[in-house]
């Protein structure tokens, strides 16, 4: 890629057009499917957070009725207002429903695009480098993992990620109020950016002082709460349900990019052991070992702020960003692969060159992860919009043994590689640090 | 590997794992707290009050041993206080533990193979009800003969008089005589007979209160018999009513029997039915009149008394004729009260059944070869619930990795035309964690009696097998027990050698 660093636009231009030949017909079968229904029962009135009748939740023309219902969003209000906006201009329009799913992913594109800017911005306040500024915003941008969470499934992570780049970038600036604002709207599109709250208050009360940290924390969680609160209160939504929504996301079973799907092969191999894997994964100290990893995260961050040679170094946010990301990875008991999208950037940035670093890079990453993903759900299967037999062929081979045995069994062992990457890139830092000291 | 030993040395590590622990705590109790609240109880959703019982223990005991590991941090980073067992080596301290966890788990395995095997069994019972039809009459229609298909020789059946269907059920239900008092204008209060939706003749009355509170009204209906009836030492007064309920209590309803002694003199029994329970007798001022205050009278209930008796235990003479039957209903004049009667009959004989005084609305007998023989009352459709056999009974035990599971089965073939027959499993015991599969599909039942007609596809069906689970949570303790049996015997094994090594050793020295 390095030959090519001067046809950077063309380039970005390529990494858009093979996102919009891909965007308008795929999909992943079920959370697509989901923003979908979200966006059409919304745009006709219903809340966001209330329970659609069931006879209604496949609407004809709309999606692919391979599910006869689905569930709900688990995400404040934000992503269900924008299915819905969209479902309103297409409804407005004489097009195809492959317009609505256009418009589904263009945020998510829109994202990669606002993400790969700040990608470029923070290397080069970083580096100082242009060259190596072009080459992360390029590798990031073309790479086949991130366009394939955005353009092919539709998630739409790389929005709240942009979010959350820009804050760390004004945070750079000295920016505190400009950062938790973007920080606040990363949290209100998708809660995730909320562990890097902690990162920026230590960053914050080091180089700043402990007032202007205070205005950040405060910042980042009003907006959040203000822009939740105002469509419940236009619209008349349940409170209650918007906070069970939210809050059913802390108690996930183990399953997706973790060894925690574990359980999954373990419940495959002997169905009757579910009753114990259940009680394990509601285990007080199982459901929330996330807080562990995350206590971990920020205190590895903290120790390397105090023992860092330059207390106000640009890239120690990023490091901390890193820190609390894979200590959150690592310790979720659900982790969905689009979560991977939050490494990309703080691996990217701190690597030190293409092919030069010999540590464990950004491309061993998404490599397991995009392995994964197309174990956990076969490429063809992303194709569901065009013919539900896709689905249903997918289906098939994912619940009838021995192909769902051997499915979970390279599942688990694809994602264990990921978590030991992770532990890789950790101990690297670690000894880095150690090494500096 | 050593690395990681260090690092759990690490008293950081330490107060890191206990602050997560305590945290977690924290969260539990305002959760908790928080959703006590109306408008929050959304906050459930972090608590866990979701947890197994085991699962509350283990986290409960992890949570006091994080204090206690807490406080002796403390003392030892502060006050340098510090507790060791430093006597024991390598090796005894590692089968210290491996024989504390194998007792652990032993015990624990243990109490749970003896809690599953004493669980109370289901012992479900398939319960066929269903209507007869008299095969025989005898003794100028006051005795009646039903043969019970459905159920073997000496087994039990239950009759419901509530739900059968007599024949003359009454002596007398013309209108006669009407009285009354605090009632509402407009013929709201009434006395008729009625048919029941099961085909039974029945008399209905009706008392509509005035509305006034505190004042005692009534209906009464008394009939002069055109024909008296002589009371010999057999002539009964059988009796099957239901009394609605008022809203304060008040509502009563009798029968009132007029009598000629041998020196004509009047004479009166009356059996007065509340609604709420009372035992109770009272004698008019001229001791002609006796009043029998019984309750409580909401159900179904079934009274019959011997005339004769109760007339000489009243007034201690004998009664020769009986010339006229009252019924009243009424209650304070703020109630709408109703009363039926299934059966109110002065009959020569008292009802049985095989021989045996009926003392209740559903009495129970025993099957024999002659069926149901049927004396005092004519029954027309007799309503009968009989126990069938299963043909097939299992029991067996199967231990999961996680848990044993107990399987009662149970095999029924269901008797010829079935489908017209109402039919209902009766549990002995089931609890909440109690699974139920009927003809291999599972059932929701948190009571102990369920109808099979609700599963319409399965109660068409000839068979009915059932079969109950219940499931003891092992939490792996029998493997792990067993999986610790080896190196803890190992270890006892090294143990006692290098001890007995040590002791030759003395001995040799001593020698």
């Amino acid at each position: 890629m390095h030959k090519h660093l001067d046809k950077f636009w063309t380039l970005i231009l390529l990494g858009l057009i093979v996102r919009l030949a891909l965007c308008f017909w795929t999909g992943h079968p079920w959370d697509f499917e989901v923003f979908i229904r979200v966006g059409y029962y919304v745009a006709k009135g219903s809340s966001l957070f209330g329970i659609y009748p069931a006879e209604s939740y496949y609407n004809e023309g709309l999606g692919q009725p391979i599910f006869p219902y689905v569930t709900g969003l688990g995400y404040l209000p934000a992503w269900g207002l924008y299915t819905a906006l969209t479902y309103k201009i297409y409804s407005l329009l004489p097009v195809s429903p492959f317009f609505y799913y256009f418009l589904l992913k263009l945020a998510p594109m829109l994202g990669d695009l606002a993400s790969t800017q700040l990608i470029y911005s923070l290397t080069r306040i970083v580096t100082g480098k242009v060259e190596k500024a072009r080459l992360n915003a390029l590798t990031f941008f073309l790479c086949p993992f991130i366009i394939l969470v955005s353009a092919v499934w539709g998630m739409f992570d790389s929005i709240p990620l942009a979010f959350t780049l820009a804050s760390a970038l004004l945070l750079l600036l000295d920016k505190p109020f400009l950062s938790g604002l973007c920080l606040g709207m990363g949290i209100y599109i998708k809660v995730v950016p909320i562990i890097y709250l902690p990162i920026h208050m230590l960053y914050l009360s080091s180089k700043r002082d402990v007032r202007e940290a205070l205005i950040h924390l405060l910042t980042a969680l009003l907006v959040p709460f203000i822009l939740t609160m105002v469509p419940l209160v236009y619209f008349g939504w349940e409170t209650s349900k918007a906070a069970i929504t939210i809050f059913s996301q802390t108690q996930r079973t183990g399953e997706v990019l973790t060894y925690w799907n574990l359980s999954a092969l373990l419940n495959d191999l002997f169905p009757f052991s579910s009753g114990m894997l259940n009680e394990v994964f509601s285990f007080p100290l199982v459901r929330y070992f996330w807080v562990l990893g995350l206590i971990v995260g920020y205190l590895l961050y903290h120790k390397l702020q105090k023992s860092s040679s330059e207390p106000q170094s640009l890239s120690l946010p990023l490091k901390g960003h890193l820190l609390a990301t894979i200590g959150f990875l690592l310790t979720r008991t659900f982790i969905p692969e689009q979560f991977v999208l939050y490494l990309a950037p703080l691996i990217i940035v701190q690597a030190k060159g293409w092919r030069s670093e010999k540590s464990l890079g950004w491309m061993h990453v998404w490599v397991s992860a995009l392995t994964f993903t197309f174990i956990n759900l076969y490429p063809f299967a992303f194709a569901y919009l065009i013919n539900p037999e896709f689905w249903r062929t997918f289906s098939y081979l994912a619940s009838t043994k021995p192909y769902s045995s051997v499915r979970y069994f390279a599942r688990f062992i694809t994602a264990l590689l990921f978590d030991l990457l992770l532990v890789k890139i950790l101990c690297g830092m670690v000894r880095s640090r150690e090494e500096s000291a | 590997m050593k690395k990681v030993l260090n690092l759990l040395r690490d008293k950081k590590v330490h107060y890191v794992v206990i602050v997560w622990v305590l945290l977690i705590k924290v969260v539990e109790i305002i959760a908790e707290l928080l959703a006590n609240i109306e408008l929050l109880h959304f906050f459930e959703l972090l608590g866990f009050g979701y947890l197994s019982t085991t699962s509350r223990i283990v986290w409960d005991a992890l949570v006091a041993i994080t204090i206690i590991w807490l406080v002796y941090r403390l003392a030892k980073d502060t006050f340098q206080i510090s507790l060791g067992i430093r006597q024991l080596s390598k090796r005894a301290l590692l089968t210290t533990i491996l024989l504390l966890v194998w007792t652990a788990s032993s015990v624990t395995a243990v109490l749970q193979f003896a809690q599953a095997l004493s669980l109370p069994p289901a012992s479900p019972q398939l319960e066929i009800s269903r209507y007869y039809a008299p095969c025989n009459t005898a003794n100028g229609g006051l005795a009646t003969y039903f043969t019970i298909n459905d159920a073997e020789q000496g087994a039990n059946v239950t009759l419901d008089l509530s739900k059968s269907v007599f024949s003359n059920a009454f002596s007398s239900y013309e209108i006669g005589e009407i009285s009354m008092f605090g009632v509402k204008d407009g013929g709201l209060s009434y006395f008729s007979l009625k048919d029941s939706q099961m085909g039974q003749k029945m008399i209905e009355m009706k008392f509509f209160g005035n509305g006034t509170d505190g004042l005692d009204g009534w209906f009464a209906n008394k009939i002069q018999l055109e024909e008296p009836l002589k009371v010999n030492e057999n002539t009964t007064l059988i009796l099957l009513l239901k009394l609605e309920p008022s809203s304060d209590n008040t509502a009563w309803t009798y029968i009132k029997l007029d009598f000629l002694s041998a020196d004509n003199e009047k004479y009166s029994l009356v059996w007065k039915f509340h609604d709420t329970p009372i035992n109770s007798m009272l004698y008019s001022t001229d001791k002609k009149m006796k009043m029998y205050l019984l309750g409580s009278s909401v159900e179904w209930t079934f009274f019959q008394f011997n005339l004769q008796n109760v007339f000489y235990t009243s007034f201690s003479i004998h009664p020769k004729i009986l010339t006229c039957i009252e019924y009243g209903v009424g209650a304070e004049a703020d109630n709408i009260v109703t009363v039926h009667f299934l059966l109110a009959k002065i009959s020569d004989c008292p009802l049985k059944v095989n021989g045996e005084l009926v003392e209740s609305v559903k009495p129970t007998l025993k099957l024999d070869d002659s069926g149901i023989l049927f004396e005092g009352a004519n029954v027309s459709r007799l309503y009968a619930t009989s126990t069938l056999k299963p043909c097939k009974k299992e029991k067996h035990f199967q231990l999961f990795l996680t848990k044993i599971s107990r399987f009662e089965k149970y095999e029924w073939s269901l008797p010829e035309h079935h489908q017209e027959v109402e039919k209902q499993i009766r549990f002995n015991s089931i609890n909440n964690s109690t699974r139920i599969f009927l003809n291999g599909r599972e059932v929701i039942s948190k009571t102990r009696v369920f109808e099979l007609s609700a599963y319409e596809p399965l109660a068409l069906q000839d068979e009915v097998t059932l079969t109950v689970v219940n499931e003891v949570d092992t939490y792996l303790m029998p493997i792990i027990s067993i999986l610790l049996i080896p190196p803890l015997a190992l270890c006892l094994w090294k143990t006692f050698k290098s001890k007995e090594k040590m002791e030759s050793a003395y001995a040799a020295f001593y020698f």
